[in-house]
């Protein structure tokens, strides 16, 4: 839900083409009769910032919202319609519910300090977040390396149980990044160097084995790769970890996820093959955008936010000048009601010049 | 071996400079291997809480102490790697760039050391962009203990070889003033008494930097930098 919905007045945003991409009714006020027709709307879409007096005599106040997009999905034109200005409008009749006849100044004074107060907020969000995260890292660490000690010290299944521990929390470290990544993007660009991509998939599927071999999923790594990469060493675990995650969350009991990391001219390829909710044939060019999940996915009622895929494209392509694609191979058997696809995920990296 | 003609005199001088020995240090280090160079090299980490991977790096046969802060830029002066927290550390030299400011304290004070920015999140985005802007290198709280090894192994390759030490010393003598041909005497003695050993190095140092008129206060900052090179790894145990 966006947090323009606190706002008092009722609101459209549009993007830079003049696309509906949301609205609200206000929390105080609403709109005058006829002022959510569609010819009123398509109105408000054209409209550039600042004061305007709509076809029906009532004042329009519209204001450029941008660098709230990556975090909080929100940029674009707010549209204020409707509103009663001394001075700026032409409406005599009375209108329904409470009613503020304001001027443009106390207007302005109210989305600038909505702005700024939403802006704080996500400041100190931010700030508490990053707090819990370095506190759940911190445990985590000593997590991991308790039982990397116990690993070394154990036999046989004792052994095992050990690795198992210490495979799932670099599972959790991966969904930390992920965190660290969607509230600030800049943070993991930093140590820049070399990267194996057949060396850090590998890792990465074999930390998924205990939570696949608990949901009957088997994980299986093919393909050669000596070559690598440039680019930051943390963003590529958690590109592998988006991957994998994404792979094994969905992938139905009794299942493969096959793990392919392979090389050609001037190119790494890593792909990760597996069976899960069917992606539609309209889905297919926007799978990777903010807040998107496939119907099938959310049908299947596997938990998620429409941001992983997302976050992997942003990363492979802005951290490496990579791509991300997705290929559905064959259809595959129903499960709980729902239509299942093989398909697979597809990251594809320039290879660094030796 | 490279020959500079002398600006000065009618025979030209024979200068020695770390490219004639480079190869040569090079090859007895890959000789050794990492592993073996783990032990030389003392590590430094400072963490507000307990740090985790000492034992397992311990195992490992790296050589680590633990402080859970530092008072004094001095508490760091022996070591060749530091390993430096962001958050709940140094907030006597800054409470709100904290460990941040450390480092970046540390590696004014220490160009020669290296610093890793051993991180589980910046408290903000400032605090993580001076760790950027200073640290050598980052790692994670939760790395795993190959993440671990390599970086530490990187670290020590570099900190462990005292020519690579002498070319980042060696810009930091000309960024802070010394002429070209005071670097270049230093650098002739350095070689010259390389394979000598470092009490032989030092004593060359001492002796040349008097003699090209380099004051006691920056000869007292290259024995000190002299001191602190590792050798062992390079002339053997």
């Amino acid at each position: 839900m966006s947090i323009l919905h606190l706002l008092s007045y009722p609101w459209y945003l549009f993007d830079g083409r003049g696309v509906n991409l949301s609205e609200g009714g206000g929390s105080i006020f609403d709109l005058p009769r006829g002022a959510d027709s569609d010819s009123q709307i398509a109105y408000y879409s054209t409209l550039q910032a600042g004061w305007h007096l709509c076809p029906m005599g009532y004042a329009v106040y519209a204001r450029k919202i941008d660098g709230y997009a990556e975090k909080y999905g929100i940029d674009g034109t707010l549209v204020l319609p409707g509103l009663k200005i001394k001075g700026g409008t032409r409406i005599n009749e009375k209108v329904s519910g409470p009613y503020l006849l304001s001027d443009k100044s106390l207007v302005v004074r109210y989305i600038d300090n909505f702005l700024a107060n939403f802006s704080d907020l996500g400041a100190s969000f931010d700030e508490r977040t990053r707090q819990n995260v370095h506190e759940i890292r911190g445990l985590n660490a000593g997590i991991y390396h308790a039982a990397f000690e116990l690993e070394e010290r154990l036999d046989g299944l004792n052994k095992a149980i050990a690795g198992n521990i210490t495979a799932l929390t670099q599972v959790l470290a991966g969904r930390i990044d992920f965190i660290d990544f969607l509230n600030d993007p800049d943070t993991l660009e930093s140590d820049l160097g070399e990267i194996f991509v057949f060396k850090k998939f590998d890792r990465m599927q074999r930390c998924f084995k205990p939570t696949a071999i608990k949901k009957f999923v088997s994980i299986s790594l093919t393909g050669k790769s000596h070559g690598s990469i440039f680019g930051p060493r943390r963003l590529l675990d958690l590109a592998s970890y988006l991957m994998l995650d994404n792979a094994v969350k969905y992938a139905p009991a009794n299942s493969a996820v096959s793990v392919n990391v392979t090389e050609g001219e001037g190119f790494i390829e890593a792909s990760v093959e597996s069976i899960g909710p069917k992606i539609a044939d309209d889905e297919v060019g926007s799978i990777f955008e903010r807040g998107v999940r496939g119907r099938f996915a959310t049908a299947s009622g596997t938990p998620g936010s429409g941001v992983g895929l997302y976050a992997l494209k942003k990363l492979v392509e802005d951290a490496y000048a990579g791509t991300v694609s997705v290929r559905v191979i064959e259809a595959a058997a129903p499960h709980g009601g729902v239509p299942h696809a093989r398909v697979a995920f597809v990251a594809r990296f320039p290879r660094a010049v030796v | 071996m490279g020959i500079w003609a002398s600006m000065f005199g009618n025979k030209p001088r024979v200068w020695r400079s770390v490219n004639d020995i480079e190869n040569a240090v090079t090859l007895k280090l890959a000789q050794r291997g990492p592993a073996a160079m783990r032990g030389s090299v003392q590590i430094a980490a400072i963490d507000d809480q307990p740090f985790s991977p000492a034992q397992n790096l311990r195992n490992h046969g790296y050589n680590i102490d633990y402080f859970n802060d530092v008072g004094s830029l001095d508490a760091v002066q022996k070591y060749g790697i530091i390993l430096c927290d962001l958050q709940g550390v140094g907030s006597n030299f800054n409470a709100d760039l904290q460990g941040a400011h450390l480092i970046r304290e540390m590696k004014r004070r220490y160009p020669e050391k290296y610093i890793i920015a051993y991180t589980g999140s910046a408290k903000n985005t400032v605090m993580a962009r001076l760790a950027q802007q200073n640290a050598d290198a980052f790692i994670k709280k939760d790395a795993d203990i190959q993440n671990w090894i390599e970086a530490l192994d990187a670290a020590i390759a570099i900190v462990g070889n005292p020519v690579a030490m002498w070319k980042l010393f060696r810009k930091r003598m000309l960024d802070d003033g010394m002429t070209l041909i005071q670097v270049a005497e230093l650098e002739d003695t350095f070689v010259d008494n390389f394979w000598k050993g470092s009490a032989s190095i030092d004593r060359g140092i001492a002796e040349r930097s008097s003699n090209i008129g380099i004051n006691a206060d920056v000869r007292a900052i290259i024995q000190g930098f002299i001191a602190s090179l590792i050798f062992k790894a390079v002339m053997g145990a």
